[in-house]
């Protein structure tokens, strides 16, 4: 429209969707490019910035159609298509980009469909609103094993955080107890209140402190004598 | 096991609770290298009350002994009715004065008893002494 150009304008004077138009992907993007601006051009540096960025963005998917053969085809990975997305834009950082355009990511599904057609599936797994991409030639037995891993993991996790809240449980009713011990000592303290047998260990704190020295429940026969 | 124990009643009390030890080592450390700031050191690491409260503890007994109306002032941990020996020892400074008069004359007691196994008196009641934060008398 701001070129006035007036096929355009024509298309663009009816009802676009009525007349069911779209665009031919390449088309409107080499319709839409900016064009070089006369300085760059009379100057004579060859290619334009705009005309780097897209090499530079053809190579890094290049790059990343190389990972998703070698790897997620290969090894058969469901992977998310945020994490593809930050892997492209790892790419071009490498190869020199500093401002990743917004299009580049936007237009990842859509490449990547192009290249891989039906080889990759996208699939709302989760139902949430992250998309995972999927082999097509994912084989049952490796959805079984993926499952199998991750339940195990989930169970490590579970047993893990539960030892933790045993811990937790238990460092809470030794610190309750002591808490809850009145200080019986006289003052000025006498002989008597400095006395060994003066000193009371809590059951709390003593059970704790014999299973952690000792590993048992109960004290062994030599130290039991010990303690008298 | 009871210094561990000790120890954690101490710390998890943040000081309320004094345990014998945690009153104890610093005394001992303190009658042995006469340092306070080895008491400090084991105050830090939760092995011993602070130096203040140490002193406030030791102008409490002293206080209590000048109190009590008793000729001689008697450790608490004496019993009575304990065969008991005594050895006395005085040490003269005799320092250099004129005329021989204002020297310095110390004597010093010690009473040994065997350890009594079975029921013990009760002790004696001790005055009854304010806690306040005094240090010294």
């Amino acid at each position: 429209m701001k070129k006035k150009d007036s096929r355009i304008l024509a298309i663009a004077s009816r009802e676009i969707v009525a007349a069911e138009a779209c665009y031919h992907r390449t088309c409107y993007k080499g319709y839409t490019r900016a064009e070089a601006s006369p300085t760059i051009a009379s100057d004579g540096c060859g290619e334009s910035l705009e005309d780097e960025y897209t090499n530079l963005e053809s190579e890094a998917y290049q790059m990343l159609f190389d990972y998703i053969r070698s790897d997620v085809l290969a090894n058969e990975k469901i992977v998310r298509l945020t994490e593809l997305t930050e892997l492209l834009a790892s790419y071009l950082t490498s190869l020199g980009v500093e401002e990743i355009k917004l299009s580049t990511k936007k237009h990842l599904r859509r490449n990547l469909q192009a290249e891989f057609g039906d080889g990759l599936l996208f699939e709302n797994l989760l139902e949430t609103a992250s998309v995972f991409i999927v082999p097509a030639n994912l084989s049952p037995l490796h959805v079984a094993k993926y499952i199998t891993t991750i339940l195990l993991e989930k169970q490590d996790n579970a047993s893990q955080s539960s030892r933790s809240a045993n811990i937790h449980q238990a460092a809470i009713n030794i610190r309750e107890a002591i808490q809850r011990t009145e200080n019986k000592m006289s003052w000025p303290p006498r002989p008597s209140d400095l006395a060994d047998s003066a000193m009371n260990v809590l059951k709390e704190l003593d059970s704790f402190l014999q299973t952690l020295m000792t590993g048992k429940k109960e004290w062994p026969d030599e130290i039991q004598e010990c303690r008298g | 096991m009871k210094s561990f124990a000790q120890d954690l009643m101490f710390g998890v009390s943040r000081g309320k609770i004094k345990p014998p030890k945690q009153i104890l080592l610093p005394s001992a450390v303190k009658t042995l290298t006469n340092n306070d700031e080895l008491i400090q050191k084991l105050n830090r690491c939760v092995h011993g009350i602070a130096y203040s409260q140490l002193e406030e503890i030791n102008t409490a007994l002293c206080l209590q002994k000048m109190a009590s109306t008793s000729e001689i002032p008697l450790a608490d941990n004496i019993q009575p009715h304990v065969s008991t020996t005594l050895a006395w020892d005085n040490i003269d400074r005799l320092e250099e004065t004129l005329s021989g008069e204002g020297t310095s004359h110390r004597v010093n007691g010690i009473a040994v008893q065997t350890r009594h196994f079975g029921p013990q008196l009760p002790p004696e009641p001790s005055t009854h002494i304010v806690k306040t934060k005094e240090r010294s008398v």
